[in-house]
């Protein structure tokens, strides 16, 4: 009788033993990119941003560290597997840059339904404050801005977002123009009317204090004056303040200066010269 | 008594029989012993373990593979890239080109079709093994050219405007295909050796006798010797 079944050779059960490796090797991956993609829709139907403290932003102000506008949400990862996200983001004008390169680094949300915040903080320096700042307030400035935003997703997805932005800041004191008008003197006093005018180009209302004061040979003559603003974006402002001082400080040559005052924040304007 | 010829389709050398005539329509060639004292010989088609199909069935397999891989692996994926979205608004950017899909996946279709053609042939280590090769080889290709940009898309918003960039990365998909497509390579390189080593070694086992088939060479064979048919 004819013997059909016999041991199978070395040679031909090694490749079959490695094809079967191979078959499986190719199951488990697509069984991997499946549930990726499985977990990647749970993740997006659940992730659920909920805003953190402060309806999810803050500002802060501090000599010592300048301004900061603090922002971020909550997330939940539901998928199975770790989604890791990076938001940076930087802007600059013609004057120089507003706000240096500013990252959140890399922030892994851990699967399992855990709630992890993710939040960006961006500081703008007290020194780019003084040296643009009083610019950006008073003359429409371009600014170009560019967001990044990256994220890998089960180790595998690499996803990124990048958003560049041109456009012109609109100065919330847009020309402000400040003319000294006809000094009078009465007791020792001298009086300066002063005329402001300005246009708010901004997106935003002015609601602050614009302060005058008139310095002389680096002494401030008298008091300052405040003058509390509230003009609407795209709205122009027409105002009189009058300055009083010692009529031997308030002369010819002496030098109104203006200050801005926004929350904790004080911003000088251009000065102008009496005379 | 010389050889019979090879099997059909095949390019290994068949096992010698010997023998004259035989069951009709049987291959090969036996009869009874010639003389008193003969040794009995089978027919030659009785010592086969292995039942090939026929060349010209497996050159229209082949061709049939060919076509549905050319399909899958060439037309469609250029027709998604380059007709489909190239005629969207979706101003998708990728590294993936023409070339790449026609020569890589025509790579793939080719020697698929020639592993599958050649199957019962001392060709088939090598169509096996190209193919493996061309696969990992596309596979890596693939994956460095597998960054999909979308955009960039312009909007403008309160007198600005800006731009949206999108970046998708799906290189590692890719690489980790490549791990099943390296085993696979291996398995090919066995498959090759062993038929450079030990021709036809493999064809018992890759292309058995159905049960069908060997219950009626039973019955023939017990008819040749005038035994009862085994139950």
């Amino acid at each position: 009788m004819i013997e059909y079944r016999r041991r199978r050779p070395p040679l031909y059960r090694l490749a079959r033993y490695l094809r079967w490796c191979a078959v499986l090797a190719l199951f488990i991956v697509l069984v991997f990119l499946a549930s990726t993609i499985f977990s990647a829709v749970k993740l997006g139907t659940g992730l659920n941003p909920t805003t953190g403290p402060n309806g999810g932003y803050a500002f802060h102000y501090s000599p010592a560290l300048g301004y900061t506008v603090s922002f971020g949400v909550n997330l939940t990862n539901d998928g199975y597997y770790p989604l890791v996200l990076d938001l940076s983001a930087v802007a600059y004008t013609p004057l120089g840059t507003v706000i240096p390169y500013t990252s959140t680094g890399a922030v892994t949300f851990s699967p399992g339904n855990t709630t992890t915040e993710f939040g960006l903080t961006v500081r703008i320096p007290q020194s780019t404050l003084m040296a643009n700042a009083g610019q950006m307030l008073v003359r429409n400035t371009p600014i170009a801005g560019n967001v990044w935003f990256n994220g890998t997703y089960a180790w595998i997805y690499q996803f990124g977002f990048s958003v560049s932005a041109n456009g012109t800041w609109g100065a919330p004191f847009e020309n402000l123009t400040i003319v000294p008008g006809t000094p009078t003197a009465a007791a020792g006093q001298t009086t300066v009317p002063v005329s402001i005018r300005f246009t708010n180009n901004a997106f935003f209302a002015d609601v602050g204090n614009l302060t005058l004061q008139v310095v002389n040979g680096g002494t401030d003559c008298g008091g300052p004056s405040t003058l509390a603003v509230d003009v609407p974006s795209q709205q122009s402002f027409t105002g009189l303040l009058n300055l009083t001082g010692p009529s031997t400080c308030m002369v010819p040559g002496a030098t109104v200066t203006a200050t801005y005052t926004v929350g904790p924040l004080t911003v000088p304007l251009p000065s102008t010269r009496i005379g | 008594m010389s050889g019979t010829p090879s099997p059909a389709g095949s390019a290994f050398p068949s096992p010698t029989s010997a023998g004259p005539g035989g069951p009709a329509g049987s291959q090969g060639s036996a009869g009874p012993a010639q003389g008193p004292g003969a040794p009995v010989r089978f027919p030659e088609v009785w010592s086969r373990r292995h039942d090939l199909p026929g060349l010209p069935w497996n050159i229209a397999k082949g061709i049939a593979k060919g076509i549905v891989l050319i399909f899958f692996a060439v037309l469609l994926p250029i027709e998604i890239l380059y007709v489909y979205f190239g005629a969207s608004d979706l101003m998708i950017h990728h590294g993936i080109t023409v070339e790449l899909l026609t020569y890589g996946g025509g790579a793939l279709a080719v020697t698929s079709a020639g592993f599958t053609a050649f199957q019962t042939t001392a060709a088939y280590g090598f169509f096996r093994m190209a193919n493996r090769v061309a696969k990992l080889v596309y596979q890596y290709i693939l994956a460095t050219a597998a960054i999909f940009t979308f955009g960039p898309y312009l909007f403008s918003y309160a007198g600005a405007t800006a731009s949206l960039g999108i970046r998708i990365d799906v290189a590692d998909i890719f690489y980790l295909l490549m791990i099943p497509t390296t085993i696979a390579v291996l398995a090919a390189f066995v498959t090759l050796y062993e038929d450079l080593r030990h021709p036809g070694e493999r064809l018992p086992w890759d292309f058995p006798i159905s049960r069908r088939k060997r219950r009626r060479r039973e019955q023939e064979m017990a008819a040749y010797l005038g035994v009862p048919p085994p139950p």
